[in-house]
């Protein structure tokens, strides 16, 4: 199978296909590498390679994959090249950023039509008594601000949208 | 006081400390009622309990903090005694004395020592009069730039102004010289007018990168009082601690002498009864100020228990049913160290900001002396409504060193997937030298620090990038994991399997 995985920035082309004792995995047509291991559990994967063996928490959901990986919570967008969703320029739900707590809207430091960097603070909410910087995920466009400045918001509400 | 034995105790609280007071009460063939919000009804300490009662929605004011209610449901449910757990309701003289006052047993301080303890003037006048340190200064304000340097001389450099009526860190001055003192006073007064309405302002000395230690009492209802050590409390995030650990790696025996001293004395002049704990802020010149006393058991209670061999759940109990102390003060040593990391659903990289969610893969460390006390299970969703705690790990070692290796072992192992915790956060903090040779204070996390050490290494994110990939083939390739999807009814399903199939055995 090819995917392209997205993850920390990282946009990476990766051919994986079951093997005896794991998988082989190649990056960016690179050269194939043999990968053992198994799940412990579900959502418990264990993973040998290069003589480093570790276990890694993995949760499936759609094209999204969630990961802990050596402590480190990870986010992993994994697209199947021959899928609609890839068709379609990648998931809208890549680039929306929502906050899980209520809070205030305190500032919007960008505008509709601004080009941002990964990491860039695009909504300021406050919340638990803090400010709570919500970046984009990715480098992109805002294509919509969906809040206002001094708007209460409840749980899951949607902040902004970035686009390619 | 009511102080006589008790049967059916009500558990005011939630979370972890709920599963621990629960757990305790069943130790001693108590039985236990649980309280919980709609947000938690289907929490671990509402499916561990005797018998559970709803008693409002999710938020704190309209359920757990409700004191009147939480004794209703005493009444209904035959419950003779009440535990408080911590936060909430713990230090409340007013529903202490309620709960004595319809007849119940609280396990907890008398309601006259939470009140001597609840006010910052009256703790200091007493803690003063009973010959413990405080920190250097006064509660009256400074009226002018001349007062304040003749108050100023006497208490000692460095300074800090501080707004009377004030907190959060406003009408607040770090004064170092003299010189500076007039126009600190002048700014701070101003801030103060302006964010508090009342421009009033006293001085104390300044503790410069103090460490937190704090120590732990206990005391029954027949004058014994005893301390168990000290708990060192330095690392903090937003003035909350993360990591405890005991004993503290730097203290020298004397300086502990004086300190548990200092808190035995605290404890005898409020006539306090129970668990309890003083907490000190002590200066890089080995002097130590009394801050405040906590009438009530802590978080991080757990590593006091790992270094003693005292459980102070049961010890609560067993003062509050009337016994005396069934140990001196001589048979208590410290044996070996321990540390507690507090799990959080925080998003370490983002400054800490809570992050609750589904716990979609949640799998507890196991292995000698490790120790989690939580109030989670797979498949549960973190509530939003109250603190985003997980868990506290916590770990024993023979050394300090076994200590930290297990820790980091054991984080290592630490399975959480669907919400970010504050796990990265401990394992750079036990790789730091300066955590590793003891020597840090409360100013150990920056947002420096924060930003050189919690970024995935590019070796993790190359081991994720294959993860994912695999997760994600072996998820179409049916070889799936239950927790993939709808993780919250494939729990139950799964342990409703294993009932049927228990049944067919027989």
């Amino acid at each position: 199978m090819r995917y392209e995985v997205e993850l920390e920035g990282r946009k990476v082309v990766v051919d994986v296909e079951r093997a005896e004792g794991g998988w082989r995995v190649r990056m960016d047509e690179g050269e194939w590498a043999a990968w053992g291991g198994g799940f412990v559990q579900p959502g418990e994967l264990r993973l040998v390679n290069g003589g480093r063996s570790t276990t890694v928490g993995t949760h499936v959901h759609g094209d999204r994959v969630a990961l802990q990986v050596d402590g480190h919570p990870l986010d992993a967008r994994v697209v199947d090249p021959r899928s609609a969703s890839a068709a379609m320029g990648g998931g809208a739900a890549e680039g929306v950023l929502a906050t899980p707590m209520p809070g205030v809207v305190v500032r919007i430091p960008v505008a509709v039509g601004d080009r941002v960097t990964a990491g860039q603070v695009v909504i300021v909410v406050e919340a638990m008594k803090m400010e709570n910087e919500f970046k984009a995920p990715v480098d992109g466009v805002v294509e919509s601000i969906e809040v206002q400045i001094g708007q209460a918001l409840e749980a899951n509400a949607v902040l902004a949208r970035i686009g390619e | 006081m009511n102080i006589r034995p008790f049967k059916r105790v009500l558990v005011a609280n939630r979370g972890e400390i709920a599963v621990r007071i629960i757990r305790g009460c069943h130790e001693r063939g108590l039985t236990a009622v649980a309280v919980y919000s709609t947000a938690d009804a289907d929490a671990l300490h509402v499916r561990m309990a005797d018998q559970a009662v709803c008693i409002g929605p999710p938020a704190s004011s309209e359920s757990y903090l409700l004191g009147d209610r939480l004794l209703a449901v005493a009444a209904e449910t035959g419950c003779d005694a009440v535990h408080p757990g911590y936060g909430f309701l713990s230090e409340n003289a007013g529903f202490a004395k309620k709960v004595i006052d319809a007849g119940l047993v609280w396990i907890g301080p008398p309601p006259d020592a939470i009140d001597a303890m609840g006010s910052k003037t009256a703790a200091r006048q007493k803690m003063s009069a009973a010959g413990v340190p405080v920190v250097p200064g006064t509660l009256e304000a400074i009226h002018d730039p001349a007062e304040a340097l003749t108050i100023g001389r006497e208490i000692g450099f460095p300074l800090m102004l501080k707004a009377a009526a004030g907190g959060g860190g406003k009408g607040m001055r770090l004064v170092h010289r003299e010189a500076d003192l007039k126009d600190a006073l002048l700014g701070a007064q101003g801030e103060a007018q302006k964010s508090f309405g009342d421009a009033s302002v006293y001085l104390e000395r300044a503790i410069v990168n103090p460490r937190h230690i704090e120590i732990q009492v206990l005391a029954d209802a027949h004058g014994n009082v005893v301390h168990l050590f000290e708990r060192d409390c330095s690392i903090q995030r937003r003035h909350q601690k993360v990591v405890e650990e005991a004993p503290c790696p730097i203290l020298p025996a004397s300086t502990r002498e004086a300190m548990a001293g200092a808190a035995v004395r605290a404890a005898k002049a409020v006539d306090y009864v129970g668990a309890g704990t003083c907490e000190f802020l002590l200066g890089d010149d080995g002097e130590f100020f009394f801050l405040e006393m906590n009438t009530r058991l802590q978080v991080e209670h757990p590593i006091t228990e790992m270094i003693s061999g005292i459980d102070l759940l049961q010890a609560q109990l067993r003062v509050a049913g009337g016994e005396p102390l069934w140990f001196r003060q001589e048979d208590l040593q410290i044996r070996g160290h321990a540390i507690e990391c507090r799990i959080y659903a925080e998003d370490a990289r983002a400054n800490f900001r809570p992050a609750p969610g589904p716990l979609h893969v949640y799998r507890e460390p196991g292995g000698p002396w490790v120790r989690v006390d939580s109030g989670v299970v797979q498949g549960m969703e973190i509530p939003i409504h109250y603190d985003p705690m997980v868990a506290k790990l916590v770990v024993w070692g023979a050394t300090r060193d076994e200590a930290i290796g297990r820790a980091k072992r054991a984080l290592q192992d630490y399975r959480v997937v669907g919400t970010p915790t504050s796990i990265p956060f401990f394992l750079a903090t036990f790789e730091d030298p300066r955590f590793l040779a003891g020597h840090y204070t409360t100013g150990f996390i920056t947002p420096e620090w924060l930003d050189a050490n919690l970024e995935p290494p590019d070796a993790t994110v190359d081991l994720a990038v294959a993860a994912a990939a695999i997760a994600r083939l072996e998820s179409e390739l049916g070889r799936k994991a239950p927790a993939a999807e709808g993780a919250i009814s494939s729990a139950w399903k799964r342990t409703g399997r294993w009932r049927e199939a228990a049944r067919g055995w027989r």
